[in-house]
């Protein structure tokens, strides 16, 4: 009881000493955007391995929940097979889509089955695909 | 012998002859009344009644002056009474009448400011018509444009001459994602799919209009509460909070409805002990979920134009098991990623819902007001189909 009590007061005493710890209504919302990373251009060799969607942007991202991809490069170095899914909703009950096809990489940008997809940048490990319509920033994950 | 039996006979028969006599005199006695009359005498008699008779009006006059001397003033009393309250009543009266004629008057002067008011009010639904149609034509050709851009594109894919070497397709696995059949005819083209990434989209983008459900995504959304305390002021934060809402966002008074979901045992203060006595007092244990269930709207400005709500959420709300209606204001807006978010705040009482603010011997302790938050972000999974509306 008395060692509760001087802790009491060593907390009351102390209690100047404490910053508040109170969310401010400006800060309450979850920000979206990642700490601060400094993206720079990727190689073919980056894509390679699986990627799960971290965060989707822009105005197709409400239809996308969820983004896995998974490139496997080939012998030219520069692209190779890909295969992804997405969970897609909006159109009654979300749905799994899957695709696959050749995936390359050429001046920083990637193209799926030959045609200009997305510009794609790394930082660490992580990917973030870049096209008008929005942005997915993926994260190396593992496979198990 | 017989001598002796007839004297005795006799003597029995005088006796109760005697007797008998007593008897009637006694029985009669009160009504005999004798009158003795000397025709002498009789006209000095005849005069003494009339002494008395006229005595007695003498006296009766003076009883019946004494008597109109005494109620005169009575009268006189009751008289001037009986006017005053005439007068007092008329004088009621009047003025009620006068206060009747200067309510009649404050009637009419406010049935003409409601007159002026509903015309007011039927100018101004006016121009909120008209402003609305605008916003409806308007949207309706930007859509039109909206459209026409992919029908070119299409028309320019189709040109021959224009028509560059076909791009692989991406091989699609699942059947959902076949494309659709051409259009039978050059009037009907069908819409462009939309793709990102190659993931075709639904075909039909977010719309701020229309029944919809939204799903609320944890990964955005937060929940918390500000406490204030002796010691220092505090909040408890957490994002595991689910739940989806039915709404037609630009008709949101419409019943809506749906829940949020927390997770009583996920708040978080930023103090481990403290976070211990919280859930204690909260019984996490028994009521892991505080919930907010909805049930109707009001209060709602909707800008359509800018796809915006403010509005009064009306709800039940749940903590430690304790339910209690509560309006909690809210402000719904759509995000660049066609995602609808909510903010809003309340303040609550803790001991309204059975929680006893937490206290350190007496000396720490922690308001019984504390303020609600939430902050959340739902995803769109697409219109109510009508008959799943109706049999609400």
């Amino acid at each position: 009881m008395r060692s509760e009590a001087l802790g009491v007061l060593l907390a009351l005493s102390a209690g100047s000493c404490i910053a508040p710890s109170v969310v401010s209504s400006s800060g309450r919302a979850v920000q979206e955007a990642p700490e601060a990373v400094s993206w720079t251009p990727a190689s073919a060799d980056d894509l390679v391995g699986l990627f799960e969607s971290v965060a989707i942007e822009g105005p197709d991202a409400q239809a996308l929940a969820r983004v896995l991809y998974h490139f496997t490069l080939d012998g030219d170095a520069t692209g190779g097979v890909y295969t992804g899914a997405a969970l897609v909703v909006g159109d009654g009950a979300p749905q799994f889509q899957t695709l696959g096809g050749t995936w390359r990489v050429a001046d920083g940008r990637l193209e799926l089955d030959g045609v200009d997809a997305a510009r794609v940048l790394i930082a660490g490990e992580r990917l973030r695909l870049e096209s008008e319509d929005g942005a997915i920033v993926l994260r190396k994950a593992a496979l198990h | 012998m017989a001598g002796k039996l007839l004297a005795g006979v006799g003597v029995a028969a005088l006796v109760l002859f005697g007797a008998s006599g007593l008897i009637a005199l006694g029985v009669v006695r009160d009504r005999i009344t004798l009158v003795a009359q000397d025709s002498g005498q009789s006209s000095a008699r005849e005069a003494e009644p009339v002494q008395l008779l006229a005595a007695d009006v003498a006296a009766l006059r003076a009883d019946l002056v004494a008597l109109s001397e005494a109620l005169g003033p009575q009268l006189e009393q009751l008289h001037s009474a009986l006017e005053d309250s005439a007068d007092e009543r008329a004088q009621s009266q009047q003025a009620g009448i006068e206060k009747l004629a200067g309510a009649l008057a404050s009637t009419n002067t406010r049935v003409d400011a409601l007159a002026a008011a509903i015309a007011d009010q039927g100018t101004q639904v006016n121009a909120a018509f008209e402003q609305l149609r605008v916003a409806l034509e308007s949207r309706a050709e930007a859509d039109l444009a909206a459209v026409s851009a992919p029908i070119a594109a299409v028309t320019a894919l189709v040109e021959p001459e224009v028509q560059p070497q076909a791009p692989a397709q991406p091989v699609l696995d699942d059947v959902a994602a076949v494309e659709p059949a051409p259009a039978e005819t050059a009037e009907t083209p069908p819409p462009a799919q939309r793709k990102f990434l190659s993931f075709k989209l639904p075909s039909k983008s977010f719309s701020f209009s229309g029944r919809q459900r939204l799903a609320i995504l944890p990964s955005l959304s937060r929940v918390g509460f500000d406490a204030k305390s002796t010691l220092h002021d505090f909040s408890g934060v957490t994002q595991k909070v689910e739940g989806e809402l039915e709404v037609d966002l630009a008709q949101p008074t419409l019943e809506p409805s749906g829940s949020v979901v927390v997770d009583a045992r996920s708040l978080d203060t930023g103090m481990a002990d403290r976070d211990e006595g919280m859930r204690e007092h909260l019984d996490v244990q028994r009521h892991a979920q505080l919930r907010f269930t909805w049930t109707g709207l009001r209060d709602a400005e909707v800008d359509l134009a800018n796809q915006r709500v403010r509005a009064v959420a009306v709800g039940r709300l749940s903590i430690k098991g304790v339910e209690r209606e509560v309006a909690l204001p809210v402000q719904v807006s759509v995000d660049s990623s066609q995602r609808v978010g909510i903010e809003g705040e309340l303040k609550v009482r803790m001991r309204d819902f059975g929680v006893e603010p937490p206290s350190q011997l007496g000396m720490i302790r922690v308001e019984n007001e504390i303020r609600l938050w939430l902050s959340l972000r739902a995803r769109s999974l697409g219109a109510v189909k009508a008959e799943a509306s109706d049999a609400k």
